[in-house]
């Protein structure tokens, strides 16, 4: 081994040890830093770690293997990731991850032969509007189908960002100033992760630019915030007080916006929202997209700046409430969480409430409390917005918490995939500290609390409470056994309430406005809003947060705009991996905890994924009991060996070797699974194939009696032919063809060798003439 | 302090109790009620993994299906352990066990208890020795919590997860006591002994052997006595004896006491 190599080993580890410490609580800190900074873990490096932090190489070995952040390869230049989340899936990521493959040569985990890049699979980062993802060292980029070599092409030129033009002789008058001053003006750029990868940074320094550039930066305010919300139209960048929404804002618009809205208040026509038939709406509040929505928790992530607290404390009337419960004793604060009828946002709808009174009344300490940021359900990304959006909510969530149940140590767990959350979080801490928000004596209080961030390392199971506490404590992050419940023996056997982000943020809202006023929204056994991600195919995609009870024909119709391309809705899937897809006759469902279980789904932590007629559901149940066996700790029997033989019959049936006796075999593995299984993941695994099963069990039947897939989704069962009557000879296809399956002269029929194509459909896109047909 | 209460509650009909923090298991074992375990071992921390030893625990109307082995009871709760529910879980679970490890004989004989007929879902054997291994976790429990070398351990997760050393190399802090071998209920690892050496075949790891002080034929390694004597967990002599020795000097002992010649106290 080369010796330099040794050395940076060396100062990389005694950095990461100087900062993190030893033991096991510091295993996962000092592995991540490794990776990160070395760009793998090699034998050499685990060694070391295990030696210097004093831990048994077979707790590090298993460590390294258990996370997918971690590679124990050396890795290419550029590191590509492909996002395989649901939302990503149904909009086509899996064609996306074969064309990069075949460009570039490689497999999923390999590194190119001339180490330029090296493609990596990821299950969502919280992009999910602008689905199918890519991620370039960092850098997120819509990737549709069919496009990806351009893609490439652009990344590896280097096409340099676009610089911010300034209209430099710009003058305003005085008059005008008065007026924006008056008025007081602001503009909101969006700067949330979506919003970035449509390149809204470049827009954000352009607005700061401009409006310096014209004199205004002191009289008119400019926020860059989280997100907003509506991020597949992003950038977006909202001017108030007039409320005009701008959307697919791009760097050269930015002179005419502050020309025309700010300083003159009128509206720059082309930039604003379009609906379907053509009409502009001016209005943020009159967007249906917005219309319809109730943005108790998430409506402050469009006016202030995350990394602002005293934007927080103006608008927001910050920690007010953290006053108010402070003032009132714990027993009150729980009492009126609990009249509120706040419920879990993280899954399983346990009432608040209730949790807090059985940590405040456990025997031990010092208690802790949680905030599970692990976000794990692919399509969801409401937590990711919240932590990136108006962390300082979330925080002063905890900060009530911890003091109506006397805890003193707060931890903040973010999966690794939301850097961004992770900056806000931290940057919302320290600012809390330095006004006493957190630390010794609160306000006053006799309160000592203090919270710290921890970040995941690309494990779903890690948001499974017990298993997020093993991952705290540097164990393998394996669920176990509850009783005894973490209110009981939490972290470090310590009585322990872990909630998720969501749930946090509803706190002060709570506490500010009263239990009565919260517990009149919602319906009898599901109170407040709630934020949905809305994603897949529908027309606007983004998040939403609505009352619960709402209809889901509402979201998807009045929010969502129905579905894009004229096509036929299909199915909703809701809940998660191992939540349920509903079909059509259930689009009234009012839509809460309660209900959604009755029709064998559940709410999950809010993922709402539209799926249209080109959607195959076995496909669907393939795709989702595959990531759940892949995400499986694998400790327990009937989840593990249970999983894998039904991704096995799922996998025959869908490539056409399917038998009747299959969808008993899945009828009878199901109750097993969930009876046996140790904890919820594998409790709840067999959901997506039950409520398939239910729903749509033709499809099923069609796979295995006809071998036929009705969506045209499974490759193994369709082919793509071209019809002699309509093929005008235009070459269109052959061109596109990715594996140059097609031949055919100018002006001449052409034709598919079946035994080269690989059933990507992109000939049937490319042509015009609907000549390609897939039977 | 409070008294310790005792908990009464009824398996199968019969009246039970147990101390707190004992599991079901525990009290089925008094009533001499037989639930199969595989992952279980009274002397190690219970891991829940296996999944065999459920049964159906009634709480009012509602029943859930629980692991004997962690489940603690409490006061009025009604627990089968031979229900329906609880034999279609078993079952389905040896089935599972069956199509990763089909040679296991524990297995198959508890599949024939269980109803389970011809190879229901395809085997998904490696060919390797973990065709044996059903991760138990045993093993790298008894080598943590018992000898405390923490020298095999996992690798991977979900189907992917297996049971290895570190790296998949030689287990470098093995001391070849063979305490695995010994829980391993699969039969899947082994140990073999040369002249000289013992070998752990499937942990990759050999060591020297040590001659019995007395008889000299080699017992046990030279890092397990090591061990041993730095937990001085047992004296010198007697550590260095081999268990055949061990037994005849006993019995030698036990014969002069007998016979008036020696106290047992004295060396
Ligand atoms: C496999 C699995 C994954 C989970 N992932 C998350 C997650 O990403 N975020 C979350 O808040 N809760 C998650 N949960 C639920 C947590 O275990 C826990 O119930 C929740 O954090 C409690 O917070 P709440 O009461 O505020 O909902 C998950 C549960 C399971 C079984
Ligand atoms: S159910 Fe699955 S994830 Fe949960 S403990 Fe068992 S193997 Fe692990
Ligand atoms: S033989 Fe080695 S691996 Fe097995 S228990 Fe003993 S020390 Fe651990
Ligand atoms: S090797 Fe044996 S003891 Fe170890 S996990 Fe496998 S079956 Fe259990
Ligand atoms: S970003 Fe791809 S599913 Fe969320
Ligand atoms: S990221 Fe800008 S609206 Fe979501
Ligand atoms: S013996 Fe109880 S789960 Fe294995």
């Amino acid at each position: 081994m080369n010796t330099d190599v040794q050395t940076r080993v060396e100062t990389v580890l005694d950095a990461a040890i100087a900062r993190h410490g030893v033991g096991a609580s510091a295993l996962l800190p000092i592995l991540q830093d490794l990776n990160s900074i070395l760009g793998y873990l090699s034998e050499d490096a685990l060694r070391r770690i295990a030696d210097q932090a004093k831990v048994p190489s077979a707790q590090v070995y298993h460590l390294a293997t258990f996370y997918k952040a971690f590679s124990l390869k050396p890795r290419g230049r550029h590191i590509l990731k492909v996002c395989l989340g649901t939302a990503c899936h149904v909009r086509g990521a899996p064609k996306v991850l074969d064309e990069l493959g075949r460009l570039l040569e490689v497999a999923a985990g390999e590194t190119t032969k001339d180490g330029a890049f090296t493609l990596e699979t990821v299950n969502c980062i919280g992009a999910c509007a602008l689905g199918p993802v890519i991620v370039i060292d960092g850098q997120f980029y819509h990737a549709a189908p069919g496009s990806i070599e351009g893609l490439l092409r652009d990344f590896l030129a280097g096409k340099a960002e676009a610089i911010p033009t300034v209209g430099g002789d710009e003058t305003v008058t005085v008059d005008e100033r008065t007026r924006i001053q008056t008025a007081g003006v602001s503009v909101a750029v969006c700067g949330g992760t979506g919003c970035q990868a449509y390149g809204c940074e470049a827009v954000a320094d352009a607005v700061a630019a401009q409006l310096a550039g014209v004199g205004l930066a002191d009289c008119v305010e400019f926020v860059k915030t989280g997100c907003q919300g509506f991020c597949e139209q992003g950038p977006i960048v909202v001017v108030r007080p007039a409320g005009i929404l701008y959307r697919n804002v791009t760097v050269a618009d930015v002179p005419e916006i502050v020309r025309l809205t700010v300083v003159q208040g009128k509206p720059v026509e082309r930039l604003l929202y379009r609906t379907a038939d053509g009409q502009t709406i001016t209005k943020e509040s009159a967007i249906p997209f917005y219309a319809h929505q109730r943005r108790l928790i998430f409506g402050d992530n469009g006016r202030i700046s995350p990394e602002c607290i005293d934007d927080y404390i103006r608008k927001c009337d910050g920690y007010a409430a953290l006053r108010k419960a402070l003032a009132m004793a714990p027993e009150t604060v729980i009492e009126t969480i609990d009249k509120a009828g706040l419920r879990g946002r993280g899954g399983g709808g346990f009432p608040t409430g209730r949790k807090w009174w059985a940590c405040r009344q456990a025997r031990g300490g010092p208690k802790t409390v949680i905030c599970n940021a692990d976000e794990g359900d692919p399509g969801a990304y409401m937590d990711r917005s919240l932590l990136e959006g108006n962390p300082h909510r979330v925080l002063e969530g905890m900060i009530i918490g911890a003091y109506a149940i006397g805890a003193n140590q707060g931890y903040v767990y973010v999966r690794e995939e939301y850097p961004l959350a992770v900056k806000h979080i931290r940057s919302a801490i320290r600012q809390a500290r330095d006004k006493g928000f957190l630390g010794v004596d609160i306000l006053g209080s006799g309160l000592d609390f203090d919270v710290s961030v921890n970040r995941g390392a690309g494990a779903f199971v890690c948001g499974e409470e017990t298993a997020l506490i093993a991952s705290l404590e540097g164990a393998a992050p394996e669920p176990r056994t509850r009783p005894p419940y973490p209110a009981q023996s939490g972290y470090k056997g310590r009585p322990t309430n872990i909630n998720n982000v969501e749930t946090w943020a509803n706190v002060p809202v709570i506490i500010s406005r009263g239990a009565d006023y919260y517990a009149n929204i919602g319906t009898e056994g599901s109170k407040g809003t709630k934020i949905f991600s809305l994603v897949g195919k529908v027309v606007n995609t983004g998040l939403v947060e609505v009352p619960l009870g709402m209809p889901l024909r509402n979201i998807i119709y009045d929010i969502g705009g129905g579905i894009p391309g004229g096509k036929e809705f299909k199915a909703v899937q809701t809940g998660g991996p191992s939540g349920g897809c509903l079909p059509a006759e259930l689009l009234d469902l009012p839509i809460d905890y309660d209900e959604l279980k009755k029709v064998g789904s559940m709410m999950g932590s809010g993922g709402l994924i539209v799926m249209d007629e080109d959607s195959c559901m076995v496909d669907v149940a393939r795709y989702f009991l595959h990531f759940l066996l892949d995400e499986s700790c694998g400790k327990c029997i009937p989840c593990r060996e249970g999983l894998r033989q039904m991704c096995g019959i799922l996998d025959r049936i869908t490539v056409g070797d399917g038998a009747p006796a299959d969808l008993e075999a899945l009828e009878e593995l199901a109750p097993a699974i969930v009876d046996g299984s140790l904890c919820a993941l594998g409790r709840t695994a067999p959901n997506p194939v039950l409520s398939t099963l239910r729903y749509f069990r033709d499809e099923y039947e069609a796979h295995i009696r006809e071998k036929r897939c009705p969506a045209g989704v499974c490759t193994a069962l369709i082919r793509y032919d071209i019809d002699a009557e309509t093929c005008t000879g235009c070459t269109a296809c052959a061109r596109k063809c990715p594996v140059t399956a097609i031949a055919g002269e100018r002006k001449k029929l052409h034709t598919i060798d079946q035994d080269i194509c690989i059933k990507c459909g992109i000939c049937r896109e490319a042509c015009r003439f609907d000549a390609v047909v897939r039977t | 302090m409070e008294e310790p209460k005792t908990i009464c509650f009824t398996i199968d009909g019969q009246e039970a109790v147990a101390a707190p923090g004992e599991t079901v298991l525990d009290a089925a074992k008094r009533l001499a009620i037989d639930i199969p375990t595989l992952c279980h071992h009274p002397g190690l921390e219970p891991y829940g993994a296996c999944r065999l030893c459920v049964v159906e625990a009634f709480r009012e109307e509602h029943s859930t299906i629980v692991p004997s082995c962690i489940h603690t009871p409490e006061d009025g709760d009604r627990i089968e352990t031979d229900s329906e529910r609880v034999r279609r879980t078993r079952k389905v679970v040896l089935e599972l066990l069956l199509a990763r490890c089909p040679d296991v004989e524990v297995l198959q004989r508890l599949g024939d208890e269980y109803g389970v007929e011809a190879e229901r879902f395809p085997v998904s054997t490696t060919g390797d020795w973990q065709d044996k291994c059903i991760l138990c976790g045993l093993c790298v429990r008894v080598c943590s919590q018992g000898v405390r070398r923490n020298a095999i351990g996992y690798a991977g997760r979900g189907g992917e997860r297996c049971v290895t050393s570190p790296f998949a190399g030689r287990a470098e802090a093995c001391i070849a006591c063979g305490a695995c071998v010994f829980v391993c209920p699969t039969g899947a690892l082994h140990v073999e002994d040369t002249d000289t050496e013992r070998v752990m075949v499937e942990i990759g790891a050999r060591l020297p052997l040590l001659a019995c002080r007395a008889c000299g034929r080699t017992f046990t390694t030279q890092a397990s006595f090591q061990l041993m004597h730095q937990r001085q967990l047992i004296p010198e002599t007697t550590l260095c004896t081999c268990p055949d020795c061990r037994r005849a000097e006993t019995r030698s002992l036990a014969e002069k006491v007998l016979t008036g010649q020696r106290t047992a106290t004295s060396r």
